[in-house]
């Protein structure tokens, strides 16, 4: 917003500030030192704790909180005086009355913010007479202590938790000295489990079991990296002991997650740790997989290879996109040179048809056109295929800020979703596998409101492919009320700025590349400032794309594998055995290979089955470049060590060109490349038809949901034992009014059946499963979810009974 | 309740002005009758208006109107009288209470023999029962009746115009006490900004405390940015003595929906709310009935009275917290948040409900904007002092002969309130001090009280207007026992946000009681105001902002007090208990063992029908010997 600049005096000083900015950002802008406890700046002010305090001298309102009042023309103010100093002082010292002194023993203690405080201003010295009341600690959740005792009330947790996170755990009850932050009639936390509550508690108060630790603040270093689970890559700052983590943060102001992370991220890293970690090569020997060393290995693995091409087969490789790009760029320069035609792919990942196939035939590229910020401030969004606060939580607290703090709307048309529907206005509850349907509809209303930028190249044709997608079909095809749909459209063509958002993720039913264009079309007539964020599953995957090691899909890999032509097939965090779709016979490709290389962290189905297995360096044990889903460049630093005897991947790829006599570009000619690789680039933009394929609705029965937890995805997620048990166990999960009117309670065994599959379960009833939804988390394949699921993203019924 | 105009039989057709015209001319003289009603007037047909205020209500009202009707009905008066049930008549002390018209006879305190007797007697045969009559005892020992006694005659009417002379379940006859005159005004005959001019001029200011000028208000709220905005009519009412914005809704609830739909008219608002606490059941369904009646009526809704304007008010029913008065606080309570305050600014008539301009104003400032805009501004600005227009309406409280409600003209000294409309002190004690504005006010001592009461000089007083609850104490009150207790009262009641406010006021309550428990020290009348001006100075909404006010000025106009207490030992005024000394009276002991069955700390000692003694080392001064002597014989002092 703009705003006009006013002079305000501070201190005796005359300053120029904008009228209507946050008096404390000016104070502090111009490096003063104001003490705030309850002020965040990613929350709407709350002027709670009185510590801001400055003197107003102009006659109006004497003492002011700086965080909640605005600049306005003439102010003065002093920020030194006695009786601001005063102010701070006493009511540092009414708030350590109420507050459990144990300091020495405190986990916060050094990285406190009363502490601190008290520290910086003391307190009167004079005793006041003040009982403190003893409340006990909430020792219920699993994951995070709360301690009443130590409570300021300063109000963060349960703010963040509202107007950040969207889920209102958390809540203010009481008065007075009774006030109290709990839970919905105090029952256990039962929640995201993201952690903003306790990373922004300035106190004690809040305490993350799985951080419990003795080492003070003072003798951790602090080092930040990139998360490097989902694609939206939040940066975290870790605190390390001895080069272990003993706990995660993010700073508020971080880039780009302004401090939130998600559970992932904050508590998933003890898959670091996991005694299952490959700490050794592996190689066959009498067709059993020995530890062997890596000279033995990277040989075995070398020999291979040769034996491959003497015979004439071919080399592949099927890397993660997780890969980084200095690793990637090395590993396709490998494959380049052991064989012009080697075939280099990664796996089936979720995004990569939407990027590779979806957009780039529109765009020019296979890229986002929009960034989150876009997301952050355009007029209207449209959110679609999923529910970011599973696959990717920062954009859902992207989306809740902007609804909850500014009253911006973002739609949400989804067949599945985990709560972020309640914030959606409006929310179109999709069948499943219908969005291309619902965007053809879209994109005819807002042509015939005349919304739209008819000049575009191939204008025409595509829409004339949607000219029968009338608000009448739409509703048929996509189960949503024509009113619904209608507001849908206004929204949209009321909105200056338009961001789309197409989410992917495994168990999304769907063509995603199929929506990816109708969403990339649309977004393009819709002109000027609007635009689409594609979200890839996992990080990277934009990157590893301009990286130009995914040449060949990995359903022409496994055709080459199966047909038996390759010889030597080279899986670099790749598990098609244990992780891919059913559809894709991964375990029979594997089979069929003359020799197979596994890299990965872990002794996966796909590396039982190899003859060489390389442990590999993952997450933020790595350094180096990846790119995020909207085109920018983030550093990977390693914070820290993988497991002694483990490597990173281009490490291992080096080795691997060394022993293979392929000579790799030194690290300086990597990193010029990898820069060259950032930025959003242009193509030549069009519009093409759309095919919009109306699937057939399946039979009578509930519809399956297999689609990725936030708790947890399936893969490498499955070693975090902190992740696997916050994340429902295997049952499947029920609205009430199903399992009431399927007479099933908690616990009892149902038999879930389709088209001749079934699997036994137990139930579980779950409130915040919609009606008609039956959820079966996906988490691997072996798993009661991916034996029903067949094909990805076919939408499956499901018949339910008792057992 | 049954009303007057069921009786009549009114038809519940929608109102255009010519229907309210012909309501005015039909009802008018009914209504002017009962403001007349004076000793001698010539009875064509009697109303016998039984007052129905909360108050009188719960010392059993409605049966006493019940036997009049049924009365009436047994000995065929009905032509000749009918029973009117209105608001609160203000002498609350009195109720029930109920006045005669034409004859302007008032019986206080009418049980159901006496209400029979009044129909037989006064109703049928017209003989004034003079021995029941509402009296007092003027200055020159004369004998005044009625509408001459002070309490009613010092009174100037103006919010409270309407209580105890209409029924507030009609319409038709708050139409013809000028209802609705000043609504047709604002639709017709006035430009919205020439309303704004006319209550700019007239000086109200806001009635819920802070008293900010009220033209001033809706002007801002006018010219805010924004599509929507709203009309909010605090009902809270916290204040643990005060009671007008319940009578006023009780006994005149079409005023405030009047006025609400002007300022809907002048701002630009569609929707308004009304704030009510749950402990306010009658309040809340006569103001339901009244705005069920004025939908049915056309006078709220779509297009009304013909002018295209529309607009409807909702009843919005709070828990009962003090805060929840304080109006972020009520907005967030209206918004289905915790009731909790928040910085201004921005101020509700920026971003107020929802985030849209919203106009707040008090039930009592919501009553003075028809006669305003039906009288003139000059009218209005000719009543009260330079900066303090108008009336205010008062709960009279504590140790004066007369409680209940008054309105008098700003300016009046709180002498005049106190010995006039008041009728002086109960006890025949000394007047000590007045507390007002309830626990986020304070006191004015007795060598005060010439002072013109008004905004200003209250607040150089270190009292404040607050929403006008008024407690008098005699010299039998101790000022440390009042500090005290209205401290614990804004404990209990703070929402806990900001820490000056939840726990220095926790502080302060623990000094006050350690200082009526007798283990006072030196510092800690320092202390109290080191504090006290910290708690004011830094919390964050007016709770905290004026919770250390009862304290901070009793300790300056009755420093003396605390240090007795503190030095000595002693409570002047003989209320600290745990400061008295307790003993026994030789010649009143009769030796029946009462006190030393009583005392919890076995500290009284002496043989059955003989004088006993307690044990001055033993004695806890908890005070239990004293309400277990059946004598009288133990002395506390
Ligand atoms: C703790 C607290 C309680 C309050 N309670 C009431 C109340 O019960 N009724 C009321 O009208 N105003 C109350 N107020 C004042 C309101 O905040 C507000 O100033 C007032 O309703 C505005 O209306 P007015 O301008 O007509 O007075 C209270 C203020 C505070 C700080
Ligand atoms: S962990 Fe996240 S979802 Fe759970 S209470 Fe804290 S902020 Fe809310
Ligand atoms: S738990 Fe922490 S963040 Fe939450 S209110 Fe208490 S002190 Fe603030
Ligand atoms: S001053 Fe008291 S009532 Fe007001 S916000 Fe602070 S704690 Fe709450
Ligand atoms: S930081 Fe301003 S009141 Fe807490």
């Amino acid at each position: 917003m703009d705003r006009r600049m006013v002079t305000i005096t501070v201190n005796g000083r005359e300053v120029t500030a904008p009228a209507g900015g946050r008096l404390l950002d000016v104070l502090r802008g111009l490096g003063l030192d104001i003490p705030t406890l309850c002020h965040d700046d990613r929350l709407t002010p709350y002027g709670g704790c009185r510590l801001c305090v400055v003197e107003r001298k102009d006659g109006r309102g004497g003492m002011v909180p700086a965080c909640s009042t605005p600049v306005q023309r003439g102010m003065v103010v002093e920020t030194r005086t006695p009786a601001v100093v005063a102010a701070r002082q006493n009511n540092l010292q009414l708030l350590l009355l109420d507050h459990r002194m144990e300091c020495p023993v405190c986990e916060r203690s050094g990285d406190c913010r009363l502490q601190e405080l008290v520290y910086l201003y003391g307190t009167p010295e004079e005793r006041l007479p003040f009982e403190r009341a003893e409340r006990p600690r909430d020792e219920s959740s699993p994951v995070i202590v709360r301690d009443p005792e130590k409570c300021i009330l300063c109000g963060k947790c349960v703010r963040l938790c509202d107007e950040v996170q969207g889920v209102a755990e958390i809540g203010l009850v009481g008065r007075g000295l009774d006030a109290a932050v709990t839970t919905l009639l105090g029952r256990p936390l039962d929640c995201e489990f993201c952690g903003q509550c306790v990373n922004a508690c300035p106190v004690g108060a809040l305490i993350a079991r799985p951080f419990a630790t003795e080492v003070p603040a003072w003798l951790r270093e602090r080092r930040t990296t990139v998360c490097s689970w989902c694609s939206c890559g939040c940066e975290l700052e870790a605190e390390l002991y001895e080069g272990r983590i003993v706990r995660v943060t993010a700073r508020p102001g971080s880039e780009p997650n302004d401090g939130m992370l998600c559970v992932k991220g904050w508590l998933g890293w003890d898959v670091l740790e996991s005694p299952e970690r490959l700490t050794r090569p592996l190689v066959r020997r009498e067709g059993r997989l020995v530890e062997a060393s890596w000279e033995e290995a990277l040989g075995a693995a070398a020999a291979g290879l040769a034996r491959a091409m003497e015979t004439g087969r071919e080399a592949a490789v099927l890397a993660t996109p997780r890969l980084l790009i200095e690793d990637a760029l090395l590993l396709r320069r490998l494959m380049e040179g052991v064989q012009g035609t080697a075939r280099t792919g990664i796996g089936p990942e979720a995004g990569l048809e939407a990027l590779a196939s979806g957009v780039a035939p529109v765009f020019g590229q296979p890229a986002s056109t929009a960034t989150l910020e876009d997301v952050d401030a355009a007029d209207m969004v449209l959110v679609l295929r999923g529910d970011p606060g599973r696959t990717h939580p920062l954009v859902k607290n992207v989306l809740v800020r902007r609804t909850r703090q500014r009253g911006l709307p973002f739609a949400l048309a989804a067949a599945f979703t985990a709560g972020l529907e309640r914030h959606a206005a409006p929310f179109l509850h999709l069948r499943p596998g219908t969005e291309t349907a619902l965007l053809a509809f879209l994109g005819r209303a807002l042509d015939l409101e005349g919304r739209l930028d008819r000049t575009v190249e191939g204008f025409g044709a595509w829409r004339e492919s949607v000219e029968r997608c009338t608000a009448e079909w739409a509703a048929g095809v996509t189960g949503v009320p024509e009113a619904t749909l209608a507001r849908l459209a206004e929204a949209l063509s009321a909105a200056r700025k338009v961001s789309l958002v197409l989410v992917t993720g495994r168990g999304i039913p769907g063509n995603e590349a199929a929506a990816a264009r109708a969403a990339a079309c649309l977004s393009v007539a819709l002109g000027e400032g609007s635009g689409l964020l594609v979200l890839p599953e996992k990080s990277n995957l934009v990157g590893c794309l301009r990286t130009g090691l995914a040449r060949d899909r990995a359903a022409d890999v496994l055709e080459a594998a199966l047909a038996g032509r390759v010889g030597w097939l080279y899986l670099v965090g790749q598990d098609p055995a244990g992780a891919w779709p059913r559809s894709m016979p991964g375990r029979e490709a594997l089979e069929s290979a003359e020799f197979v290389v596994v890299q990965d962290a872990f002794l996966t189905e796909t590396a039982r089955a190899a003859d060489v297995v390389l442990p590999a360096a993952i997450l933020i044990e790595r350094e180096g470049t990846g790119i995020g889903p909207e085109g920018t460049l983030r550093t990977y630093h390693r914070i820290v060590a993988p497991p002694a005897g483990v490597l990173q991947d281009g490490v291992i790829v080096r080795e691997l060109a060394r022993l293979a006599g392929v000579r790799l570009p030194g690290p300086e000619i990597v990193a010029a490349e990898t820069a060259a690789l950032a930025g959003a680039r242009g193509g030549p933009v069009r519009l093409a038809a759309l095919e919009v394929t109306v699937a057939e609705p399946p039979g009578e029965g509930f519809l399956l949901d297999p689609s990725p937890q936030v708790f947890h995805s399936g893969s490498t997620t499955t070693h975090s034992a902190r992740l696997t048990g916050l994340s429902p166990g295997i049952a499947v999960r029920m609205a009430p009014a199903d399992a009431e009117a399927a007479g099933l309670g908690n616990g009892d065994a149902v038999r879930l059946v389709t088209d001749g599959r079934e699997v036994l379960l137990r139930a579980r009833i779950d409130r915040r499963v919609r009606p008609g939804t039956l959820l079966v988390p996906w988490r691997n394949r072996e798993d009661a979810a991916s034996r029903l699921v067949g094909e990805d993203g076919v939408w499956i019924s499901v018949q339910l009974r008792r057992s | 309740m049954k009303t007057n105009s069921e009786a009549a039989g009114d038809s519940r057709a929608v109102l255009d002005r010519a229907a309210l015209a012909g309501i005015r001319e039909a009802v008018r003289p009914v209504i002017e009758g009962r403001l007349a009603a004076r000793r001698g007037a010539e009875p064509v047909r009697r109303e016998v208006l039984v007052c129905h205020g909360g108050s009188c209500v719960s010392c059993h009202a409605v049966p006493v109107a019940d036997v009049m009707e049924r009365v009436i009905g047994e000995r065929g008066l009905a032509d000749r009288a009918r029973v009117v049930r209105v608001g609160c008549m203000g002498l609350c002390d009195a109720g029930p209470l109920v006045l005669v018209v034409p004859d302007g006879v008032y019986y206080p305190r009418v049980n159901e023999s006496l209400a029979r007797r009044i129909v037989e007697e006064h109703l049928g045969a017209g003989t004034v029962l003079d021995e029941a009559e509402l009296t007092w005892e003027g200055p020159g020992g004369e004998v005044l009746r009625s509408r001459e006694v002070p309490f009613f005659a010092r009174q100037l009417k103006i919010a409270l115009r309407n209580c105890g002379v209409i029924d507030p379940g009609s319409l038709e006859e708050y139409v013809a006490a000028d209802g609705y005159r000043a609504l047709e005004k604002v639709l017709f005959e006035m430009e919205p900004g020439a309303v704004l001019d006319e209550l700019k001029r007239s000086g109200l200011r806001g009635r819920g405390g802070a008293g900010f000028p009220a033209g001033l208000k809706w002007q801002f709220v006018r010219d805010a940015r924004g599509d929507v905005r709203y009309v909010v009519c605090n009902a809270d009412e916290g204040d643990p003595g005060a009671f007008m914005d319940r009578s006023i809704l009780e006994g005149d609830p079409f005023s405030v929906i009047e006025a609400m739909t002007i300022a809907g008219r002048v701002i630009g608002s569609n929707q308004g709310y009304v704030y009510v606490r749950a402990e306010y059941p009658l309040a809340i369904e006569r103001l339901g009935a009244a705005l069920d009646r004025a939908r049915q009526a056309g006078l709220l809704g779509c297009d009304i009275l013909g002018s295209g304007f529309d607009f409807d008010v909702e009843i919005r029913i709070g828990a009962g917290a003090f805060v929840c008065g304080e109006e972020t606080a009520l907005m967030h309570s209206i918004e289905g948040k915790r009731g909790m305050p928040r910085p201004r600014p921005p101020f509700p008539a920026q971003k107020g409900l929802w985030n849209r301009p919203t106009l707040l104003n008090n039930v009592e400032t919501w009553a003075n904007v028809p006669p305003i805009l039906l009288r003139g501004a000059e009218w209005y600005a000719a009543i009260g002092t330079a900066r303090s227009k108008g009336t205010k309406v008062f709960a009279l409280a504590g140790a004066v002969r007369n409680t209940g409600l008054v309105e008098v003209p700003m300016g009046i000294s709180l002498r005049e309130v106190v010995e006039e409309l008041g009728g002086g002190i109960r006890s025949g004690l000394p007047f000590k001090a007045a507390q007002s504005g309830g626990p986020s006010g304070g006191c004015v001592p007795a060598s005060a009280a010439d002072v013109p009461v008004d905004y200003e000089s209250l607040q150089e007083l270190g009292a404040i207007m607050g929403s006008g609850g008024l407690i008098v104490m005699d010299e039998g009150t101790c000022m440390v026992e009042l500090a005290r207790f209205f401290m614990e009262f804004i404990v209990d009641e703070s929402c806990g946000k900001c820490p000056p406010c939840r726990i220095g006021n926790r502080v302060m309550l623990n000094v006050l009681e350690r200082i009526t428990r007798g283990e006072g020290r030196e510092e800690d009348l320092d202390l109290l105001e080191r504090l006290g001006d910290h708690i004011r100075t830094s919390s964050l909404c007016g709770l905290g902002q004026t919770g250390p006010n009862p304290v901070l000025s009793t300790l300056r106009h009755f420093r003396q007090e605390y240090e007795v207490h503190v030095r000595e030992r002693r409570c002047p005024a003989g209320q600290c208990r745990a400061l008295l000394t307790y003993t026994i009276v030789e010649e009143l002991c009769n030796g029946c063992h009462a006190c030393t069955k009583a005392c919890p700390a076995g500290a009284i000692a002496g043989e059955l029908k003989h004088v006993h003694r307690i044990d001055q080392d033993v004695c806890i001064h908890c005070g239990a010997c004293l309400n277990a002597c059946p004598t009288g014989a133990i002395e506390a002092r």
